[in-house]
């Protein structure tokens, strides 16, 4: 048999002695300063192999051998238990580096399969169980905050304001939704400008700078069949929780990253939630077709809006992120208008065809 | 300062990059097929990777803790991180009431977490200790660290000073304590230096005068943007806000350390460090690309990049007292490193 070099430490003090040790059949034996000790398997016990870290055997009466890493190897194949095989099977994995690229591979598609496949199933399911008292408090919150933020009360006239009303009771009445309380707030939108919000309750948020730029009735009819969309299939809740579990996927991924992962994960993550946003506003787009029809509003009328205020944004100087025609729509939460174009005529011809979606 | 220099030797790390990227990787996909259940035996196998590459006088560092335990502590941690999620849809007076016993919990799992560290990290077969008790904890991070809060940061540093001396005064290898003889003055010092620096760093944006908040038109659910900022508006908060805040973080806390640890002592074993801010900072930053390039697949290289500077920067008094530190089981004051067992594992990173 041949011997081991080790280090022996008495467990006492903090001296390290040299000695030996050799494996036999059921027993080691163990050469310290001169004397010979002959210890059995059964009253040892061998430290898990990790790579090429050395290995510490533990002996009877607290004494313990530091065995460095090709010796530590060689002396578990002597050292049977289950747990040692099982053990050296990891320590076997863990050294090969094509084992290595195939763990990445495959964790990178087990989160991609979660964020982009599982995530939406699940957010659905859990939007739909969140009860409506709930979303009745976030809707709340939502309008007030915005509302000492960044809103101002409407300088509208009354009837305009009534008129409005009527086509959005009508659209709310279309689309047969009686899981939530629908409400339209006309507000001055003073920052955030000509824009229109869904809450997850049922309130619409129309800001004063948005009706101005709207030149008939099919265009804020198309405003409101939207947002209305966006309420009954639950956008806002499914947002959040697919966002989540975005965010979920990177904490893991970068689980120990500590003080660089606050802003490391912020970027990756807002794109993700950048990409169900526009799937929304896609299904959104989709859902106010046959509301609109049902009316005889032009479904098209939304789309010469948004490219309206567009316009008018950009001759501002201020570049806006919303359906912007310059630059990738990548970091966008909205989708190119001219993408919404094709997807509403298609959502049109479709329904025209089927009389359904 | 170099090896062997007036008595002083360098500790040893031998890990490689490389080795440790197949390790983290190749343990990271059960860990997550297992739904996270397997992360606490991927766990300990990474930290005896690390601590059997670092060695002091030619013997190695040995982690003997039990998976199931860390297993433990992590369930209790997502329990407790689960419900300081959900917390904001119960009525106030709950939402005070478990605040309040989230807080008085933290003491009592920092306690528990070094203990668990301590008595789980072993060389030349003796374990080290923690015997800082509840209430010292309860003293640091509540009333320092409250202290600190409440005066606006001024008395940050004497929170980080009181901070030291309880974690290391209360640490033992065997019989013998560690002491910690730096003073406070110092800390200040420091802490007044850190904020210059932020204060400097600021600078351009300030001078970043012409930009403006503005939300273009979309009409949709888009006020969860303005919660979680536009894509601009995140980058110059990161380059002009966050970056300069973190350099000045990172000189705080690598001015800290290399103080601290050069007034440490363990016995008559002195310690002395040369971590130079300049490389600590050239690392992070050039490990924050690395990872953000690499998709996070080079965390675990990055990181072992930060702890090989460190640790091969740490040096000790090569004497002949560091064969004379005992276990205390002869004297039968074998208590030090058993409360551990009572503790679960509850792991912090510091």
């Amino acid at each position: 048999m041949s011997s081991i070099s080790i280090n022996y430490y008495s467990g006492n003090d903090s001296a390290s002695q040299t000695g030996q040790i050799v494996p036999g059949e059921q027993s080691a034996e163990l050469l310290v300063s001169g004397t010979r000790y002959e210890i059995s398997y059964s009253d040892m016990n061998l430290s898990r192999l990790v790579a090429n870290t050395p290995s510490f055997i533990y002996l009877p009466k607290g004494a313990c051998c530091e065995l460095a890493y090709p010796q530590a190897v060689i002396f578990a194949r002597f050292f049977a238990s289950n747990q040692q095989q099982k053990s050296s099977r990891q320590h076997k994995l863990e050294t090969r580096s094509p084992i290595a690229v195939m763990s990445i591979i495959l964790s990178f598609l087990v989160l991609y399969v979660f964020v982009y496949i599982l995530s939406a199933p699940i957010a659905d399911i859990l939007a739909k169980s969140v009860p409506f008292k709930i979303k009745e408090e976030i809707s709340n919150d939502i309008v007030e905050w915005l509302d000492i933020d960044y809103l101002e009360k409407s300088k509208l006239k009354a009837e305009r304001r009534a008129s409005i009303n009527a086509i959005f009771k009508k659209l709310v009445l279309a689309s047969r939704d009686k899981k939530h309380k629908y409400k339209l707030l006309f507000r001055q939108g003073n920052k955030i400008g000509a824009n229109a919000f869904a809450l997850p309750s049922g309130t619409v948020v129309i800001t004063d700078e948005l009706i101005k730029q709207v030149q008939s009735d099919s265009e804020v009819a198309g405003v409101l069949a939207h947002e209305i969309g966006h309420i009954k299939r639950n956008h806002t809740l499914r947002h959040i929780f697919r966002s989540a579990a975005a965010i979920l996927a990177m904490s893991v991924l970068l689980n120990d990253a500590s003080i660089i992962s606050d802003f490391t994960y912020s970027i990756p993550a807002y794109l993700f939630t950048a990409q169900f946003s526009r799937e929304l506003e896609y299904e959104a787009d989709a859902l106010s077709v046959p509301l609109l029809l049902k009316y005889g509003y032009d479904p098209e009328a939304f789309m010469r809006l948004i490219k309206r205020i567009e316009k008018s944004s950009s001759s501002n100087g201020s570049s806006s992120e919303g359906g912007n025609e310059a630059g990738s729509e990548y970091y966008s939460s909205h989708p190119h208008t001219h993408n919404r174009v094709s997807n509403v005529r298609k959502w049109i011809k479709k329904y025209k065809r089927d009389g359904k979606l | 300062m170099k090896n062997s220099n007036n008595g002083f030797q360098s500790i040893k790390f031998s890990a490689s990059g490389w080795e440790y990227l197949k390790l983290y990787w190749t343990n990271f996909l059960p860990s997550l097929l297992t739904l996270g259940v397997y992360s606490a035996w991927a766990k300990v196998r990474r930290q005896r990777y690390l601590l059997g590459h670092t060695q002091i006088a030619g013997s190695s560092f040995d982690y003997t803790a039990q998976p199931q335990r860390i297993l433990k502590g992590r369930i209790i941690a997502l329990i407790l991180v689960t419900l300081y999620y959900f917390i904001e849809y119960f009525p106030v007076i709950t939402i005070i009431t478990a605040l309040i016993l989230f807080y008085l919990l933290v003491p009592i799992l920092v306690v528990g977490a070094f203990r668990f560290r301590a008595a789980n990290t072993r060389w030349r077969n003796i374990a080290f200790s923690f015997q800082g008790t509840y209430r010292q904890a309860y003293r640091i991070y509540f009333f320092y660290y409250l202290l600190g809060v409440l005066s606006a940061g001024l008395l940050y540093p004497y929170y980080q000073f009181k901070n030291r001396e309880f974690l290391l005064n209360n640490l033992c290898y065997g019989t013998q304590k560690f002491s910690f003889t730096g003073t406070l003055p110092v800390f200040y010092k420091y802490y007044f230096q850190a904020v210059l620096l932020f204060v400097l760093a600021l600078l351009p944006f300030f001078i970043y005068t012409y930009y403006k908040y503005n939300i273009g038109f979309s009409g949709s659910i888009e006020y969860l943007e303005i919660l979680l900022f536009d894509f601009m508006d995140l980058l110059v908060t990161i380059l002009f806000v966050f970056v300069p805040f973190l350099i000045a973080y990172e000189f705080l806390r690598v001015r800290f350390l290399y103080y601290t640890l050069n007034n440490t002592t363990l016995g008559e074993v002195k310690i002395r460090n040369d971590i130079k801010f300049l490389m600590m900072l050239y690392i992070m930053l050039t490990n924050v690309v690395l990872v953000l390039v690499s998709f996070g697949i080079f965390l675990p290289w990055a990181r072992l990049r930060k702890i090989r500077y460190i640790y091969t920067h740490v040096y000790y008094e090569a004497s002949p007292s560091i064969n004379n530190f005992y276990s205390g089981k002869q004297e039968g004051v074998s208590a030090l490193g058993d409360a551990a067992n009572d503790s679960f594992g509850f792991d912090i990173g510091l």
